[in-house]
């Protein structure tokens, strides 16, 4: 059984961790040494030159600092507008919490590239093309559905014996959300905040059907840019910028995923 | 008791806030894009390149500051996203720098502004097939400022020391030629050419003309085209297979890979690529290299590639603004400029690529300069269905066809049958 397991996390950390290795030795192999039918698995010279080429690109920390504070803002308000609704979804009973649930994994049938059509032709309309503001309320409906499952697992969780003695003590039904589930629920939302961020970061239909415009632009856009037309592009730069664009997630998941697990435990309650 | 007048309140700020999306929704307000900035969108990835549009960009805002350009730079999938949301909205930039088999879906619907009257002036710089390329149905949809070639490029040196005298630029190339030159040049070490066979099908339909193919016959602006296979369209595959197959001189490793390393590292002697990439070898190595003949088959020299194109918007709000950009884009020096910067390709006029000549003194980019008059129309450019049956059909077939991995004859009927099934 352990032998089992070690092969299982061998080949798990094999499969997940080769294309991360591969990244990152082609950010710092020549541009020559990029493509060539002679396999170099890590130059034997690390070149920094495509990180400096990459940072020096035109709009690239421009771009960089619109992902990084939209990807924030976004999760932010995604994480804030998950939880009341998540309480509300696990608590109600009747038709409200039917229809809610039933509409939001509906909605999650479609895929997203079919809305966009409709949804560019009202921004338009009404004014949002274009604009952060706009893209924030995108970035939020996209992330919403799944988030609010996500959460609604872990009020469910929440003993309602607890609940119960906060309203015997006399707290009102926000009371009782400000000062029991949210606390219990915290947990919860670092995991909703962390999945709304790095799907905000990672996201490319919006950023480039919604934000036109070079100062507007996030990082996948502009990451996309460092491939050219049929097959040409600037391969190493482009791996450098990627290897780049993934610090400040994988920075965000280590310092939240500490405080994810202690509240984890902290927020283990009997019933 | 409490707990029902929360979910009570929380109902009905909710029923508030869908109401409130919904007015707003409904809400006219202004358009984004009414003001007076020409907005031009190009999809230049090489930093080169991004260089020169913005210095022409600010010459341009310096001379004209009444109607100023903003150069908004998208990627090539980004790119045509945005001018299908955008012709659908209303939001399209006004100037666009895109390809003329791309763009033609868009003049199709009406969405690029017919620039036949304000570049007539042009039209006797401009190759006549290239001409026919950038119009549909009597209407100019783009004016040609770049145009790639397929191009045989030998590493002199490795020539030199394999004993083997490379043809003179005066000399002609047929296809048997390069073949027995191939051979030639083969060793145990390295294949004698290597081209880019991954996504090939347009390189062979380009390069077509060269041995009569037609490829397409009847009404080929619509969706009534005959797909042609007879010898001649098949020449051009079947050459390319006969070289990795019979006569060794090519490797189907450049199926999955590209050549480009091995012969900018010295190794591979002959190199089929396209004409863009004479900067590449200039910068990116020390190789002395030089271009081989133009490939002159049964049909001649001529090969018929798309072309970089600038538009104009039908939609924009300021079309005359946008067309004296696009004559600036297009007078000679700046054209030079872009097409040095892009690598090496053809501008689309006589006066460019005669300036390209004059800053580049190079034997081998005056060569590449004096290719502009060996063009003609893409056969298939107008053929509703060829990108679909490229992309599906086409490249996927020639990719197993190179690995041996099926027959001419079996390449022949998978093209035929996605040809049918695409009707």
């Amino acid at each position: 059984m352990k032998t089992l397991r070690v092969i299982g996390t061998i080949f798990f950390t094999i499969f997940f961790g080769l294309p991360l290795f591969w990244l990152v030795a082609t950010s710092l192999k020549q541009e020559i040494q990029i493509g060539g039918s002679d396999l170099i698995w890590f130059p034997a010279k690390p070149d920094w030159a495509n990180y400096s080429e990459a940072v020096g690109r035109s709009g690239i920390l421009v771009a960089a600092w619109n992902s990084l504070w939209l990807s924030t803002v976004s999760a932010f308000v995604t994480t804030v507008v998950t939880a009341p609704a998540a309480y509300l979804v696990a608590q109600s009973r009747g038709w409200f919490s039917k229809a809610t649930t039933g509409w939001v994994l509906s909605s999650q049938v479609f895929p997203s590239l079919l809305t966009v059509f409709p949804l560019f032709l009202i921004y338009v309309k009404i004014g949002l093309f274009n604009s952060f503001i706009g893209a924030i309320i995108l970035y939020v409906i996209f992330n919403l559905p799944f988030c609010l499952w996500l959460q609604r697992g872990f009020v469910k969780n929440v003993p309602s014996e607890i609940l119960e003695a906060g309203r015997i003590d006399g707290a009102s039904g926000l009371k009782v959300l400000r000062y029991v589930v949210f606390p219990l629920i915290l947990p919860g939302s670092i995991v909703v905040f962390i999945y709304a961020f790095i799907n905000t970061w990672n996201n490319f239909l919006v950023a480039t059907v919604f934000l036109q415009g070079g100062e507007k632009q996030t990082l996948t856009t502009q990451l996309a840019r460092f491939i050219g037309t049929e097959g040409l592009g600037l391969f190493g730069p482009f791996a450098a910028a990627t290897v780049l664009s993934v610090i400040p997630t994988l920075l965000l998941f280590i310092v939240l995923q500490r405080k994810f697990t202690a509240n984890l435990v902290s927020g283990a309650v009997k019933s | 008791m409490k707990q029902s007048r929360f979910n009570a309140k929380a109902k009905l700020l909710s029923a508030v806030a869908i109401g409130a999306v919904s007015i707003a929704t409904l809400m006219p307000m202004q358009s984004a894009s009414a003001n007076s900035e020409i907005r031009f969108m190009s999809w230049a990835w090489q930093d080169t390149h991004i260089a020169v549009l913005k210095s022409q960009v600010a010459a341009w805002n310096k001379a004209n500051p009444s109607s100023p350009v903003k150069l908004e730079l998208v990627d090539e999938a980004g790119l045509y996203t945005q001018l299908s949301t955008g012709f659908l909205a209303g939001t399209a930039p006004d100037v666009i720098d895109t390809e003329s088999a791309a763009a033609l879906q868009y003049a199709k619907s009406g969405y690029l502004y017919n620039l036949a009257k304000d570049m007539r002036y042009l039209q006797k710089e401009i190759n006549p097939g290239i001409w026919t390329t950038v119009n549909y149905k009597a209407r100019m949809f783009g004016v040609p400022w770049m145009i790639e070639q397929y191009m045989v490029v030998a590493n002199v040196d490795l020539f030199k020391k394999l004993g083997v005298p490379v043809p003179k630029y005066t000399d002609s190339l047929t296809w048997d030629e390069l073949r027995a030159l191939a051979k030639k040049v083969t060793t145990a070490d390295s294949p004698g050419i290597g081209a880019g066979l991954g996504s090939a099908a347009k390189l062979t339909m380009v390069m077509g003309p060269t041995v009569g193919a037609k490829y397409y016959t009847g009404i080929t602006t619509g969706r009534k085209a005959n797909l042609v296979q007879k010898a001649p369209e098949l020449e051009v595959v079947r050459n390319f297979a006969e070289m990795i197959q019979v006569d060794k001189s090519m490797a189907s490793k450049y199926v999955s890979s590209s050549p480009q390393t091995d012969f900018l590292t010295g190794k591979l002697p002959l190199w089929f690529t396209k004409n863009s990439l004479a900067n590449t070898i200039d910068l990116q190595s020390n190789i002395n290299y030089q271009y081989l003949p133009m490939i002159s088959g049964s049909g001649g020299a001529k090969q018929a590639p798309t072309a970089g194109i600038y538009s104009v918007s039908a939609q924009s709000k300021q079309i005359k603004n946008s067309v004296k950009f696009v004559k600036f884009l297009m007078e000679a020096q700046n054209l030079a400029e872009a097409n040095i910067a892009v690598g090496g390709s053809i501008p689309g006029t006589t006066s460019g690529q005669a300036a390209v000549k004059a800053i580049k003194k190079d034997a081998n980019w005056q060569f590449l300069m004096n290719q502009g008059a060996n063009l003609t129309t893409a056969p298939f450019l107008f053929v509703e269905q060829w990108e679909a049956l490229k992309g599906s059909f086409q490249n996927p077939q020639a990719r197993l066809l190179y690995s041996g991995k099926i027959t001419l004859a079996e390449y022949k009927k998978a093209i035929q049958d996605g040809w049918n099934g695409l009707r």
